[in-house]
């Protein structure tokens, strides 16, 4: 671009001074240093997204697709919020601070994590075995799952209600409120970096979608600050939603990309590559 | 491999970005060797630290590269890309105290033009003096050669801003140097 052509270019500039900045010599080229690290660091992000194959949630998957509804994937690999559970059990050892849910006791974290941490906050993401197959022929639509989530849902953040919704309730140290995106950083320094990639081509969600994914918790959108992260459960496009309630308090769900439904209203998205860079 | 390589070299940026989100894993490389200069050029008078430069142009990079989807042609890709590298360098200032000065990487200026308009302090260091806003302004119209249309998207801010600031610090740069209208 010339500037001289560009911008402001007609408006009078009576000191020079718009002409002596034009006039100062560039920096030049990007050194040869440089150009070669940022070029290897491209080349291996475009490897990296190129092993990914896109993952399409299957067609019929219920909108409800919770960390426990991923019990099959579980068993064979760490779960990421298991490991921020661990986490933050870790944690709450040192600090005091609590970690607990979730529902029923089929599956618990002591199988990975040993007894003590069980012993110590227990964090446990439970798969209901009558849930094993959510991800088969149901015919959740999409445009109303996010409604029929927020009915179906709100029973499953009762330990008893056992329909299959994961929670991982943890708490930081602070207790001050802090804001939506503090919490969605303290998910992804509990998630594995790897976890945050490109699935396929994706635009970022509408502030509809967004609205969406609170609506598929269950939860009242009044009932704290929210933030969305992207990122992928088990091999799943997900979109883990977290919730502030004030208190240093704060509650995620991971749920199908396919959740990505619902109304209007403001919600914090933090999309993943920022939180890559933290 | 050659006529990919032809047909990516006469591709317009735009077109570039879509066959990058389409999946084409040479067309953001291109776009890469097309704007590595400018970035590094907004970069460095960004940070004014060529280590935090190198660090923020990398990071815009990989950032523009992972945030292609986000990319829908609302704006040149130049405009985005100058956003994006502004950020980081942001970023990394807020994060890093810068550890070397600027001063010494820039080479300064050796032809006569400025003793015509008796410059008595270097207009680099004026410039340096400018709160940030205005700094970051004259940067990307003055120097950069964006519009007013295209730095107020690279900023976030309204054109009108980016107007008043390009003035205001024209003013402050000119009253350092003693520059009269």
């Amino acid at each position: 671009m010339n500037p001289s052509t560009s911008g402001d270019g007609s408006e009078p500039d009576p000191t020079g001074v718009r002409d002596l900045l034009r006039a100062l010599p560039g920096p030049g080229a990007m050194p040869a240093g440089l150009e070669a690290r940022i070029d290897a660091a491209l080349r291996a992000e475009q490897a990296q997204r190129s092993r990914q194959v896109p993952i399409a949630p299957p067609a019929n998957l219920e909108c409800m697709a919770p960390v426990a509804d991923l019990a099959e994937h579980r068993r064979r690999r760490v779960h990421p919020l298991l490991v921020a559970a661990a986490s933050v059990a870790a944690f709450a050892g040192i600090g005091g601070l609590v970690v607990s849910q979730v529902l029923g006791s089929e599956y618990d974290v002591t199988a990975l994590y040993g007894n003590s941490a069980a012993e110590d906050s227990g964090p446990q993401v439970v798969p209901n075995a009558s849930d094993e197959g959510k991800f088969g022929d149901s015919e959740a639509a999409a445009p109303d799952a996010a409604a029929e989530g927020a009915q179906s849902a709100a029973p499953a953040l009762d330990p008893n209600a056992n329909d299959g919704l994961g929670t991982i309730t943890y708490g930081v140290e602070s207790s001050v409120t802090v804001e939506a995106d503090t919490f969605a950083q303290d998910v992804s320094e509990m998630l594995p970096v790897a976890d945050y990639f490109v699935v396929g081509s994706r635009n970022y969600p509408t502030q509809t979608d967004r609205l969406g994914c609170v609506a598929a918790t269950g939860e009242e959108l009044a009932s704290g600050e929210w933030a969305l992260v992207y990122t992928t459960v088990d091999a799943n496009a997900a979109v883990v939603v977290v919730r502030d309630q004030g208190e240093g308090i704060s509650q995620a769900w991971a749920i199908s990309e396919q959740c990505l439904q619902g109304e209007t209203n403001p919600v914090t998205f933090v999309d993943r590559t920022s939180l890559n860079d933290l | 491999m050659m006529s990919s390589m032809v047909s990516l070299t006469g591709a317009s940026d735009a077109e570039l970005m879509r066959l990058h989100q389409g999946g084409h894993d040479e067309a953001f490389g291109e776009l890469f060797r097309r704007h590595k200069d400018r970035m590094w050029a907004v970069a460095l008078r960004t940070t004014r630290d060529p280590e935090i430069a190198a660090d923020a142009v990398q990071d815009g990079f990989i950032k523009a590269f992972r945030r292609a989807d986000s990319f829908r042609g609302d704006s040149q890709v130049t405009t985005w890309l100058h956003r994006i590298v502004v950020n980081a360098c942001l970023d990394r200032l807020r994060k890093i105290k810068p550890t070397s000065n600027l001063d010494d990487h820039e080479p300064v200026e050796t032809r006569d033009y400025h003793q015509s308009v008796e410059v008595r302090m270097d207009i680099r260091a004026a410039l340096n003096r400018l709160p940030e806003g205005q700094r970051l302004a004259l940067i990307l119209v003055d120097m950069q050669g964006l519009s007013v249309a295209e730095a107020a998207i690279a900023l976030d801010v309204a054109q009108g801003t980016i107007k008043s600031r390009c003035a205001r610090g024209r003013s402050a740069i000119a009253q350092d140097l003693g520059l009269s209208p």
